[in-house]
């Protein structure tokens, strides 16, 4: 495993309450870097990581959750594919609906995946494949959002299943290279859990997003003007005079 | 403009602190109804909407927002399309930034849609093209949302960009037929104009999922055991489904 290279101390300047954790997928177990001790979900391991004072790494023997294995490129017992355990739960009416759910569930690989390196941002030791950040308000997460808008004018999509919601906090954005964001309570199995408060973000960053975004962080203003003016009508049509346009 | 057909009592259960907003597309003007006495943005109509109590009808001169006119399918002056009016705002780096996020906005066509139509929803007379709630905390919006894939398995999807956030409310699910929702506080017009508490969820339901999600509502339990007792819930369907019991 490579050593960091880039540097991600422009996250400090938040203030998060709870650090944002760097997350690695890897093939060969990691050197220098304890098991972890416990067996905890996925979305647990996360919030492990948050409070963790050392980096950790996971393999499926510590993976607690087992519809979460799926998501992680392992097989499952088909039950839980048929969409009868949904059912079960009472989060679908019909195994229909859940089984669906499986045709379209981003996942690892199988096989290519053997251990998972955790580690809060100040304890990152390396390049991070993912940088997962729970922000403490709207405001925290407007500012990394627009991030990615500020020089490529993207538009944010948030991409979620009311179960499995760790495959879109993990392997969408792995997959697929797109920054995901999701709100936390909105997914069964994390709000079951309890283990984010909720009405909070959790956003998963891809580290090819990461030198655009720490870049954007750096240069841009975090606090727009319009969000401060006194008279937001005026200071509107300040810049329709500035750009030649007549107020309507 | 037909009369309502189908009963939407079940939103009253929520008890949400704003009433959901029946919205209605139209080529003639309504009968019945009276025109907005003011000029505001779409955002600021919704919540007119919501404070007013009473159904009224809006037509292009009454919208005061730019974006929002253009969203409405009115040209506005190409300094806008040119990317200049963003970086003016400091919302973009460049002008190409601000070009690319008009890319994905939904805009209604020009001259089809010449008057909208907002009621509250115990005033609701008309069958509506949206329904558009703001929820009070997640849970509601959890259940809300669940309420689209308990029979469905269908993708919580959250499309959005920076500016011209009410296209994402008013026109996406309108065009798309998807049901959307959004953070207030993410978008730069609303937040600025400080239109909704920061850190909610405006949900926005198109006419074609209102059946579902309604049905749902009503047969589905809203808060499901598995929050109250996780592991005792995932144990008994563990049993039930003959799948080996789950660590603790």
């Amino acid at each position: 495993m490579s050593s960091i290279q880039q540097d991600l101390s422009i996250f400090n300047k938040f203030n998060f309450e709870k650090p944002p954790v760097g997350v690695k997928f890897l093939f060969n177990k990691p050197e220098g870097i304890e098991r972890l001790d416990k067996n905890l979900a996925f979305c647990e391991m996360t919030r492990e990581a948050q409070q963790s004072e050392a980096p950790f790494y996971v393999d499926l023997e510590n993976l607690s959750c087992k519809p979460s294995a799926y998501v992680w490129g392992h097989d499952i017992s088909e039950v839980y594919k048929s969409g009868l355990f949904g059912v079960a739960i009472k989060a679908f009416k019909e195994a229909c609906a859940n089984k669906r759910i499986y045709q379209y569930l981003p996942r690892l690989a199988p096989g290519i995946v053997n251990y998972i390196a955790f580690s809060p941002l100040d304890k990152l030791s390396f390049d991070p494949d993912l940088l997962i950040i729970l922000t403490d308000n709207t405001s925290q997460t407007e500012i990394v959002l627009r991030a990615i808008v500020y020089t490529n004018g993207e538009m944010w999509s948030s991409e979620m299943t009311n179960v499995l919601g760790c495959a879109w906090l993990f392997a969408y954005p792995f997959v697929t290279g797109k920054l995901n964001y999701v709100t936390t309570g909105i997914s069964c199995g994390m709000k079951a859990k309890k283990v984010f408060p909720e009405g909070r973000q959790l956003i998963s960053i891809p580290f090819n997003w990461l030198p655009t975004i720490t870049q954007n962080l750096q240069e841009m203003e975090w606090v727009l003007p319009a969000y401060v003016a006194d008279d937001i009508g005026g200071f509107v049509a300040r810049i329709y005079t500035e750009l030649g346009v007549s107020p309507s | 403009m037909s009369s309502i057909q189908q009963d939407l009592s079940v939103f009253s259960k929520f008890n949400f602190e704003m009433p959901p907003i029946g919205v209605k597309f139209l080529f003639h003007k309504p009968e019945g109804i009276e025109r907005l006495d003011k000029n505001i943005a779409f955002c600021q109509m919704l919540k007119e909407a919501q404070l007013r109590g009473t159904p009224f009808y809006a037509e292009p001169e009454n919208q005061s927002c730019q974006p929002g006119a253009y969203v409405w399918g009115s040209e506005s002056p190409k300094v806008f399309e040119s990317g200049l009016f963003g970086v003016a705002l400091k919302v973009f780096k460049d002008a190409r930034a601000d070009v690319k996020i008009h890319q994905p906005v939904r805009r209604l066509e020009k001259g089809i849609v010449n008057y909208i139509a907002f009621s509250p929803l115990d005033k609701l007379s008309f069958d509506p093209d949206l329904l558009i709630i703001l929820t009070d905390n997640v849970s509601q919006t959890e259940i809300v949302l669940r309420a689209m894939s308990y029979t469905t398995g269908e993708k919580l999807c959250s499309k959005m960009t920076f500016v011209m956030g009410c296209a994402w409310i008013i026109a996406y699910p309108y065009i798309t037929g998807q049901v959307n929702y959004v953070i207030s506080g993410l978008g730069s017009g609303i937040k600025a104009q400080k239109v909704f508490p920061e850190g909610r969820q405006i949900i926005s339901i198109p006419y074609n999922w209102l059946p579902t999600i309604t049905q749902n509502l009503q047969e589905m339990e809203w808060f499901l055991p598995l929050y109250t007792d996780e592991s005792k819930v995932i144990e008994q369907a563990c049993a039930e489904l003959g799948l080996p019991r789950p660590e603790s």
